[in-house]
């Protein structure tokens, strides 16, 4: 069911928002062994669910979210609820306030059903979590969900939730979507605010919606965006709409194919589902325009660079506390703090110029396509894979293609276009221009018209 | 602030070192005019 058929049902008096709270929480229940969930707040959520039924009675309407259940990563803070970033650092956290995005879903009538798991502090892709339990995949327990927002990824696509909030520094919801097939939003650095979030990369770490569907995630964004004095990343824009008509098409958008990096050692399955999308939207009639892209190899490395320096700054506080951080974490940690203040700052010079290029690039198109991620969800515990003959460490591998997008700030459209032989998900990523948001639920949305549907 | 042991260190700084060569190539392009000048927040530009 999406948000959209949910809330005619509600308004129809075929459904309320306590039988949508209780289906949700059976199917958290029910799906217990993927261990999406860190903390469950039935009693909290048909409470509110009680409070919005009523409130539809009387004829106040919040919009399309009201009544819908949601949940959020656990580096969101929720009033009153622990909020742990997935650290044993934080097991015993509760904050006094909620981040400006819970706040806002809040006002829109979402109701949340509980925190999510994720990768320790969010610095990591397997979100198998060494104080909360590994997440795992629900197309292949043995699998993992990607991550960091591996919980969200997970429990969107078993369906005992309409939304998971991830957040994204370097593809943290766009590499879950990727594996366990939803739709994931990352949006333009200072879209959305971070108030009241976990920080990991200072300069990289964004917000936004993982759903089953493109419309349900830009129902999300038309709730979640906007200037937020608490947060000086975010800028006064004219609002937006997000939400792409029914009948949206691709008809004359200009969709790049990169000519380098992205096409290159790729899962076979992945690499005949990519082209096969991309044949399906040629048909549709969006007008394929093969690119370089600016050294995407490059951006990786900037990437890396960038969070290592930001995100041993950001924990540095902790730093000492060594036991209460799980290994693969702390060792990125540890490389952190040996970087020097040159590195940094060379990095930003060098970040500096590839925006530029990046930026003249959609000159030329208006929507980059690529797979993304170049493979289907590794196994629990795997530390490399080998795709084209090369062995490769997992983590890197998996944000090979989603990573660079954080270090220009630009938004990224993540959906699913079909399943491998194996039935394991694969993905595409259409990166656009700093705030093309719109533009990306339409592509998105004409292209997930078209393709197979990903569904368990 | 407790050091990390010896070896967790060493192989950390291992890591880094290989990213260190990684990176000369790119630190060898970084134009020497005005433009190059250090802007942390990508939003930056885009506003």
């Amino acid at each position: 069911m999406t948000i959209r058929e949910a809330g005619r049902r509600l308004r129809d008096r075929e459904i309320s928002a306590v039988e949508l709270v209780r289906d949700s929480l059976q199917a958290v229940e029910r799906d217990a062994a993927l261990n999406a969930f860190i903390t469950v707040t039935g009693d909290q959520a048909l409470r509110s669910a009680h409070e919005l039924d009523q409130e539809l009675q009387e004829g106040k309407d919040r919009g399309p979210l009201h009544g819908i259940p949601i949940a959020f990563k656990d580096l969101y803070y929720t009033r009153g609820v622990r909020s742990t970033n997935g650290s044993q650092l934080f097991a015993d956290f509760v904050p006094e306030d909620d981040a400006t995005v819970v706040q806002r879903l809040q006002t829109a009538g979402a109701i949340s059903v509980g925190k999510l798991n994720q990768h320790e502090l969010a610095y990591g892709i397997s979100s198998s979590n060494p104080w909360f339990g590994p997440v795992r995949n629900p197309w292949d327990p043995e699998c993992i969900p990607g991550g960091s927002s591996g919980g969200s990824g997970a429990a969107v696509a078993t369906g005992s939730i309409f939304v998971g909030m991830g957040s994204d520094t370097g593809g943290s919801i766009r590499n879950p979507s990727a594996f366990c097939g939803t739709v994931g939003m990352k949006p333009t650095f200072g879209r959305v605010s971070r108030c009241g979030c976990f920080q990991l990369g200072l300069t990289l770490d964004t917000m936004g919606p993982l759903t089953r569907t493109v419309e349900d995630a830009a129902i999300v964004m038309n709730a979640i965006t906007g200037f937020d004095p608490q947060d000086d990343a975010t800028v006064l824009r004219p609002e937006e709409h997000f939400v792409p008509a029914d009948n949206v098409s691709l008809k004359g958008v200009r969709l790049g194919v990169p000519n380098n990096f992205y096409l290159e050692r790729l899962h076979p399955d992945v690499e005949a589902l990519y082209n096969s999308a991309m044949r399906e939207a040629e048909r549709l009639g969006a007008e394929i325009i093969h690119v370089d892209v600016p050294d995407p190899e490059g951006l990786n490395l900037i990437g890396r660079t960038t969070l290592l320096g930001e995100a041993a700054a950001v924990m540095r506080p902790f730093l000492h506390r060594r036991d209460e951080i799980g290994a693969d974490v702390r060792t990125l940690l540890d490389q952190g703090t040996l970087l020097s203040a040159s590195d940094y700052i060379n990095a930003q010079r060098v970040r500096r110029a590839m925006m530029a290029d990046w930026h003249a690039m959609f000159d030329k198109i208006d929507v980059l396509v690529t797979p993304s991620a170049p493979v289907p969800a590794p196994q629990i515990g795997q530390q490399t894979v080998t795709v084209g003959g090369q062995e490769e460490d997992t983590r890197l591998l998996s944000t090979k293609f989603v990573r660079g997008v954080n270090v220009i700030g630009l938004p990224a459209l993540a959906l699913p276009c079909g399943l491998t032989r194996e039935r394991m998900p694969a993905g595409l990523q259409l990166i656009g221009s700093a705030w093309s948001e719109k533009r990306l639920f339409a592509c998105g949305k004409a292209l997930e018209q078209a393709l197979p549907q990903v569904r368990l | 602030m407790q050091k990390p042991p010896a070896e967790e260190l060493a192989k950390a700084q291992s890591v880094i070192d290989a990213l260190r060569d990684q990176l000369a190539r790119l630190f060898d392009t970084i134009p020497s005019g005005p433009n190059s000048a250090v802007r942390f927040e990508p939003g930056e530009e885009q506003r």
